[in-house]
């Protein structure tokens, strides 16, 4: 039996799985999802292996929102954009002041988070401006025109010039996801990963974990495994369904997330994005109002499945002149809008629902427009909006802004990422975790991975998760909380 | 059975797409469809069973642009038609 038995095998179990070897501590991770082999996936290939539910993650509403989770070794470390970046220090200073306590905005936090940064970005990229992307280059472009404020961005990519491939797995070693790096010291230090492994029950004995039951994704074989300390990291929206599905509480906290929003264009002549679409760097002018614009996936088969709505000639029309395109995100945090996750007694199955708010629809439409003429002051010659519509396709800016104005929200088309603080440490009365991350009424149930968090990063999250859970285990290891 | 309501739903949207349906990539989607979580894949069967019946009552002899034109406008119809529209998008331009 290990001293701490870890669910998950992403950013989150990870970090805590290394921190507590390293302090001499026996583990063992269980992942639910299959061990990547870095084998090349077509994008079907690779959503069945890699991703929850085959990319079909949905929180129920108006509009419905698809929120894509890593469903493998790794976690969202090997399907995301591998950006490394740190949380801004107001955010931070207000997840202090949420804590009243001073554990994110100070010199170890920030120690710790610049050693792991250096442990994924290569030393040679970080923080370099001169390594921008084809698609990222016309963006800065036409901000500079603007006057906005863009930065590079740390990525945990070995090579900047490739044709990535980072949401269907790098065949090519180019990513420094997490299996690259942090499984390798786990296992040199003596933890196991045990892949292909749900964990279904949860058994308790008066206000401790005794056992799990691990279901066996191939031969769905179950056994039940003694343990002594158990952490949670299964992500943000599996660690609040094991709680409520355990009943180990009645209930979590809402969901925050970001929307991810694209905007589709092509160009007078052949671009290369297609070749390489890194978001090497960001536009930060907006990013105290929780929006950042950037470079996205261009990969051919995406490319044609946001046409889906669209007629078939249109569908033609585009993809023949694919080599002309680009794809830009918009990247905002709701203000108001967060989902709610709840189970229903008589399935004991855990739903999330949300529904998005009239301000958010709002800030969706002003912060749209404003991508949408830095793409038009880039060169574009037509876009398509993130519609469920066939009116997104625009030719001019005038037509494109007529278009965000008489948009209906259930015609937006949202993907989520970035999910967070479903289970926020916090200081009040309706948290479900104490400020060492153990569970509520329990001694040995610990909670690590980006559910934890206080709100939302504003951010990509995997830096601050890694950083946060190392600090969390520290702190409970210099307070002498765990007990095995 | 299942495989049957899928493989019909996978020509109709073909059909409609001017996408040729072919074997290798038809057998493809029907793996993701079948590797779905189960309250999803139960969705996407009974919806195909309704967007079949719906398609052939009412919408077969129809051009193709008013097909979509309808389909498209249909709640929940829209739903099935454009799940099947984007997997077979991504296989086909996969392939080409």
């Amino acid at each position: 039996m290990s001293d701490f038995t870890i669910i998950g095998s992403g950013a989150g179990g990870s970090s805590a799985a290394l921190e507590l070897l390293e302090n001499g501590y026996s583990v063992e991770i269980f992942e639910e999802g299959i061990n990547y082999n870095n084998e090349k996936n077509s994008v079907l290939q690779g959503l069945m292996s890699l991703w929850r539910n085959n990319g079909i993650n949905l929180f129920h509403g108006s509009p419905i929102l698809n929120f894509g989770e890593g469903k493998c070794v790794g976690g969202s470390t090997i399907i995301n954009g591998g950006v490394i970046e740190p949380t801004n220090e107001k955010i931070l200073e207000l997840w202090d002041n949420i804590l009243d306590e001073n554990f994110f905005l100070n010199d170890e936090f920030i120690k710790i988070s610049n050693e792991i940064k250096e442990k994924l970005v290569p030393e040679n990229q970080q923080d370099d401006d001169n390594l921008i992307s084809s698609s990222s280059e016309i963006l800065l472009e036409a901000a500079k025109k603007k006057n906005y404020i863009t930065k590079s961005t740390n990525l945990a990519f070995n090579n900047l010039r490739v044709n990535h491939n980072s949401p269907f797995g790098c065949s090519d070693n180019s990513k420094n996801s997490l299996d690259k790096n942090y499984h390798i010291f786990i296992k040199n230090k003596g933890g196991t990963i045990i892949s292909n492994s749900k964990v279904v029950d949860i058994i308790k004995k008066e206000n401790a974990a005794e056992k799990i039951t691990i279901e066996n994704n191939k031969t769905k074989e179950k056994k039940e495994i003694k343990i002594k300390n158990l952490i949670l990291s299964a992500g943000p929206t599996q660690t609040p369904k094991l709680i409520l599905k355990n009943n180990l509480s009645n209930f979590v906290n809402n969901l925050n997330f970001h929307m991810n929003l694209k905007i589709l264009c092509f160009y007078e002549n052949e671009i290369e994005s297609y070749k390489s679409s890194l978001l090497t760097h960001h536009v930060r002018e907006f990013e105290k109002n929780g929006v950042l614009f950037m470079a996205s996936n261009y990969i051919k088969p995406l490319i044609a499945s946001y046409l889906n709505f669209q007629k078939s000639d249109n569908i033609t029309e585009f993809m023949e002149v694919y080599k002309n395109g680009t794809i830009f995100n918009c990247q905002i945090q709701p203000n108001f809008s967060t989902a709610n996750i709840k189970k229903s007694n008589l399935l004991n199955k855990v739903n999330i629902s949300w529904n998005l708010d009239e301000r958010d629809f709002l800030k969706i439409k002003k912060y749209l427009k404003i991508l949408t003429e830095l793409v038009f002051i880039s060169g574009a010659k037509k876009i398509l909006l993130p519609f469920e519509n066939n009116s997104a396709i625009s030719r001019s800016i005038d037509d494109a802004f007529n278009k965000i104005d008489t948009l209906k929200k259930k015609h937006l088309e949202i993907t989520s990422v970035h999910a967070m603080s479903s289970c926020s440490l916090n200081n009040g009365d309706k948290n479900i975790i104490n400020k060492f991350g153990l569970l509520k009424n329990f001694k040995n149930i610990y909670l690590m991975d980006s559910s934890i968090m206080p709100s939302n990063t504003g951010q990509h999250p995997q830096l601050t998760v890694m950083t946060m859970v190392k600090k969390l285990i520290q702190k409970n290891i210099e307070n002498k909380k765990f007990k095995v | 059975m299942n495989k049957f309501f899928i493989n019909e739903s996978i020509k109709i949207n073909c059909h409609i797409l001017n996408l040729k349906s072919r074997l290798d990539y038809n057998d493809l989607i029907k793996e993701f469809i079948l590797k779905l979580e189960l309250p999803t894949k139960l969705l996407v069967f009974f919806g195909s069973i309704f967007f079949i019946l719906f398609y052939f009552i009412f919408l077969f002899f129809l051009p193709k642009d008013i097909q979509f034109k309808i389909l498209h406008n249909i709640p929940l119809i829209n739903k099935i038609l454009h799940f099947y529209r984007k997997i077979i998008l991504i296989t086909y331009y996969e392939e080409k």
